[in-house]
């Protein structure tokens, strides 16, 4: 039969000779050391606490949520619009995540557990997570803000210059270059498909 | 003879077992698709609108120490050192407290109620938002470190890591609150590692006359070591990918220097400074810089993975 032990002996060594004593003394202060380290760290976490709740806990009122911030050198007001534009901007950003995330999940755990496109998800959901939030960011900005396709296409260097365009564009140049059907789509003087 | 061929399933079976449709099924395989397009689509867009800055400064980019969207001159250096130096210096801070209440949270020092207590603690840390770090930080941590920052370059000046012009926005600064903010992941990856090391091991030790150091030092932390690894690559990734607090935090300056003391700047807190302004050229060098960092956090992240992975199978063979 055996016993499953769960904590370390209360006492592990009859207390002899020196170097025994050291042991437990050694023990002893890792320990302290250890549980310190630990207690140290809810210090922040109370700091930060503190330094919220104290500044702003006085000026917390129902108008902070409802009105909007005071012109400069006004009284009262409140950050109103803020609030709005947070929970606006969450409820559509999970609108669309939370679907695409459940179903996702189902198809990782219920159908195809072992498959090698539910192992690719998993990793890859695992690595989204640690991309940067500015990254997000500067991807937006990059797909739905700016058009930042230059005058001077990069993509000579690479010679495959189609791929740069979207979709609809793609659609239009393929079909100008080798379909039958030549439209005005087609720009006079255009660069060859193969730059 | 016959009785086998009453089992194999016949062309009719077959169609309607195995290739009945099944729109639900479509549905989950296209979410899970588009997971993977996200990650690719996000790294193609970026590295896409990087172009005209790649071809116009090629790898000189990496190299070169000057950033001056004025002169049309980019190069991102002093950012990669400041992302590095930052991250590094964090991660030293953090380690050893992060092991440290792993150990404290998988051992029973005290009873379990008050270790539920100091782990939900150090969780709640991973909840609160970058930018009331970066508040707190200009709050608490900036006098603090202009008044030993001062004493320390008085004292120490003549070494490179302390050199003068202490200001409150610093390296150090925006790495003790970096080490704050991956604290917890530090600990949470660490705690299962140690947790999942086999008992016999413990009993094993304690049998052969071990005290609860000892086996923790030459028995758990060895076993737990790759899962400690990992924690601490991940936590590097998250470090490196902080933007709100660093930005607050660290000055933002494109000098390049060794002292911990002065400010200097992050990748992400490039990015986060220069957008609202950038055209031009200039965009296309900030493209760049956010293509060195999705990839930089990726490798880092893959590896963090990799090696977790990889403690998971040495743990379950040890079992």
């Amino acid at each position: 039969m055996s016993v499953a032990i769960d904590s370390a002996p209360t006492s592990p060594i009859k207390a002899g000779s020196g170097w025994d004593r050291f042991r437990l003394a050694r023990n002893t202060f890792w320990t302290v050391l250890c549980v310190g380290c630990s207690f140290l760290t809810l210090v922040p976490l109370f700091s930060i606490v503190y330094l919220v709740v104290v500044n702003g806990l006085p000026l917390l009122s129902p108008n902070i949520f409802a009105q909007l911030p005071p012109a400069p050198g006004l009284e009262g007001g409140g950050f109103g619009n803020a609030v709005q534009g947070t929970v606006v901007m969450v409820g559509i950003g999970i609108l669309f995540a939370a679907p695409l995330g459940i179903l996702s999940a189902i198809y990782i755990c219920e159908y195809n557990r072992r498959s090698s496109l539910a192992g690719t998800v998993r990793f890859i959901a695992k690595l989204l997570t640690g991309v940067p939030s500015i990254i997000c960011g500067v991807f937006a900005f990059a797909r739905v803000i700016s058009r930042p396709l230059p005058a001077e296409s990069p993509w000579p260097y690479l010679r495959c210059r189609p791929f740069c365009l979207p979709p609809n564009k793609l659609f239009w140049e393929f079909r100008t270059r080798f379909g039958k059907l030549r439209t005005e789509w087609e720009r006079p003087g255009s660069r060859p498909f193969f730059a | 003879m016959p009785d086998t061929a009453a089992e194999t399933p016949t062309g009719d079976d077959f169609r309607k077992r195995r290739f009945r449709f099944d729109l639900f099924l479509v549905l989950t395989w296209l979410a899970s698709v588009a997971t993977v397009i996200a990650l690719v689509w996000i790294v193609w867009s970026i590295l896409q609108a990087a172009f005209p800055a790649m071809a116009a400064t090629g790898f000189s980019f990496f190299t070169n120490a000057v950033w001056n969207p004025n002169r049309n001159i980019y190069g991102i250096f002093p950012f990669l050192n400041g992302t590095a130096g930052s991250s590094g210096f964090a991660l030293l801070l953090a380690l050893p407290l992060g092991v440290a209440i792993a150990i404290f949270l998988s051992e029973d020092f005290l009873p379990s109620a008050i270790r539920q207590v100091v782990r939900f603690v150090v969780e709640l840390l991973a909840a609160i938002p970058s930018v009331v770090y970066g508040l707190w930080g200009i709050a608490v941590i900036i006098p603090m470190v202009q008044s030993w920052g001062g004493f320390l370059s008085q004292k120490f000046g003549f070494l490179p890591i302390f050199a003068p012009p202490a200001t409150g926005n610093s390296m150090l600064t925006a790495s003790l609150v970096l080490a704050l903010m991956v604290l917890p992941t530090i600990t949470a990856i660490s705690r299962t590692a140690l947790v999942a090391v086999p008992k016999t091991l413990r009993e094993g030790s304690y049998a052969v006359g071990a005290t609860r150091w000892e086996t923790i030092f030459k028995v758990l932390l060895p076993t737990a070591a790759p899962g400690i690894v990992a924690a601490t690559i991940l936590a590097f990734g998250r470090a490196m990918g902080e933007t709100m607090a660093v930005a607050m935090l660290i000055g933002n300056s494109p000098r390049l220097t060794w002292s911990l003391l002065s400010p200097a700047g992050t990748l992400a807190g490039l990015l986060a400074n220069q957008f609202g302004e950038a055209s031009g050229m200039q965009v296309s060098a900030l493209m760049y810089a956010a293509l060195t960092l999705v990839l930089l956090t990726l490798l880092v992240n893959i590896a963090g993975e990799l090696v977790l992975r990889h403690t998971q199978k040495t743990i379950a063979g040890i079992r």
